[in-house]
């Protein structure tokens, strides 16, 4: 297997499976665009990620480099978050931080299945919860007036009854 | 877990305000305390700045994960919350069954959230409740006719439709489901005279036990009509596949059952509907044996169900999995369990 080197933000280099690597769509059109050669020696510069982050992501990528790919046409479907496989769940049982930071380096990478299983893992946190037990959960600080408060109350009141 | 949040928050304020006499070791501990929320502050300024300084496509991309109810409740969060739930884009499609709205909640609804990105939209009234309250209105069908014209799927459940006039549905829906509600002999006639629901490809009537032979000869219009489910409308007869034989001959699925049929009407279908890829023929107790002589006509079928029909043996199982090529799968499920041959033949029968 050709493998290529990438570099993160503080400078540490991954050796990595092109296959592998290339779930992520910015790493791939990279590729693409500079014609980099395999055997190339130079490594890929993600001045975005850190070591910490990347390792992760790769690890992810190495379990789900046999995915198919994702289906195109699913944008309008109803969405679910109750189809995490095991692994992904796993694998993002990780405190806030490291789950926003792997979000932001799964959007910055274009990797959509490791993109839409952390937003997952994000909705999950939000569902069922009450407004004020979203902002505990997310140390979000309530920044209406009691005036604008009442007002988006009223406006989704009918999900309060029952 | 907010609860508990809370109790610890009750707990915490008097402890801090109230403590006039204070004894050594009280105050000590209150000391740790306060180092500890200091320390808790931090850390909370820390993870407001993560998941609001996501970029808002990220956000977005998180509230398209969140169910409609979900997604009202979270708008109360924060300024930046509110506003970004409004964003066309999360109210593309919209399931509001597992919620139960009704009219007055349902127009504010739609105003505040829904517009031209709106493609489905599936709603469940309170009919067959004690609840006296209705769903739809007319007036309601009006603005939403307005407001959301790209709509192209529509559900409605247990609702009310006695007094609302088919013409006011959406118009250029392709998947329309009216399912167990009530509604008038010729109902779909307001919206056939107006040339609503010519793009229709697939509809589903089903347990609308209301709708006549009268009903199915108003579907003529919708030449488009690929999918046609009306299982449990039970006044229908052979009369009303004859029409669907005549007027429907692109018809790929069809699901009739739980009313009066023979082997006369199975005939019809069988003779006219020539791309027939799914067919389900369910608790017909007048259909006999004989009629499935007429199914294995029917070459094209890769899907059948033929499930509460006791009438039917495994001989007749058997005979239709061998005669009819394109076949996948066969469904064969019996109403009134007995039979010894329980994973045999029957139950999802997948033909290889």
């Amino acid at each position: 297997m050709p493998n290529i080197k990438l570099q993160s933000s503080d400078g540490e280099v991954f050796d990595v499976d092109v296959d592998v690597a290339k779930q992520s769509i910015t790493i791939k059109t990279m590729l693409e665009d500079l014609g980099m050669d395999e055997d190339d020696d130079e490594a890929i510069p993600l001045p975005n990620v850190n070591s910490a982050i990347l390792g992760k992501v790769l690890e992810w990528c190495q379990f789900h480099k046999d995915d198919p790919p994702p289906p195109e046409d699913e944008e309008n479907r109803e969405k679910r978050t109750d189809d995490l496989c095991g692994f992904d769940i796993d694998f993002l049982k990780v405190d806030q931080g490291t789950l926003f930071e792997l979000i932001l380096a799964a959007n910055y990478l274009d990797i959509k299945g490791l993109l839409d299983a952390s937003c997952k893992t994000v909705a999950n946190m939000i569902k069922g919860k009450t407004p004020e037990e979203i902002r505990k959960t997310f140390n979000i600080k309530n920044d209406f007036t009691p005036a604008e408060e009442e007002q988006v109350r009223k406006e989704n009141s009918w999900c309060e009854e029952k | 877990m907010s609860s508990k949040a809370k109790q610890e928050n009750d707990y915490e304020s008097p402890a801090a305000t109230s403590n006039e006499i204070v004894t050594r070791p009280r105050k000590v501990r209150r000391q740790a305390k306060c180092v500890n929320t200091s320390d808790r502050k931090e850390t909370d300024f820390a993870e407001v700045s993560r998941i609001l300084q996501l970029p808002e496509m990220v956000l977005l991309h998180v509230f398209s994960f969140l169910p409609v109810e979900d997604k009202c409740r979270s708008s109360r969060v924060c300024k930046l919350f509110r506003r970004l739930m409004k964003d066309p884009q999360l109210w593309k499609s919209v399931d509001l069954i597992p919620c139960t709205i009704r009219l007055q909640a349902l127009t504010v609804f739609t105003r505040r959230y829904l517009s031209k990105s709106l493609l489905e939209l599936s709603l469940k009234g309170l009919l067959w409740t004690t609840a006296k309250t209705s769903l739809l209105s007319n007036s309601f069908l009006s603005e939403l006719r307005e407001r959301c014209p790209n709509l192209r799927k529509f559900v409605v459940l247990n609702a009310n439709l006695q007094d609302i006039m088919s013409s006011l549905f959406p118009k250029n829906v392709e998947v329309l489901r009216i399912n167990y509600c009530q509604v008038r002999e010729g109902w779909f006639h307001s919206a056939v005279e107006v040339g609503n629901f010519l793009n229709i490809k697939c509809l589903n009537i089903t347990g609308c036990g209301r709708f006549t032979n009268k009903d199915i000869a108003s579907l003529k219009q919708m030449k488009k009509l690929e999918e046609l489910n009306i299982l449990g409308c039970y006044r229908l007869t052979d009369q009303a596949l004859e029409t669907i034989a005549k007027d429907h001959i692109n018809l790929k699925k069809l699901l009739i059952g739980d009313s009066d049929y023979t082997n006369k009407g199975i005939l019809m279908i069988s003779q006219s509907l020539k791309s027939l890829r799914s067919f389900t023929l369910q608790n017909c107790e007048f259909v006999t044996g004989q009629c499935l002589n007429y199914i294995l006509r029917m070459t094209t079928l890769e899907e059948l169900d033929i499930s509460y029909n006791p009438q039917f043996n495994d001989t007749h199982v058997s005979m239709l999995r061998k005669g009819l090529p394109q076949l996948k799968v066969l469904r064969v499920e019996e109403a009134f369990a007995p039979v010894q041959s329980a994973g045999d033949v029957n139950h999802d029968d997948g033909v290889q």
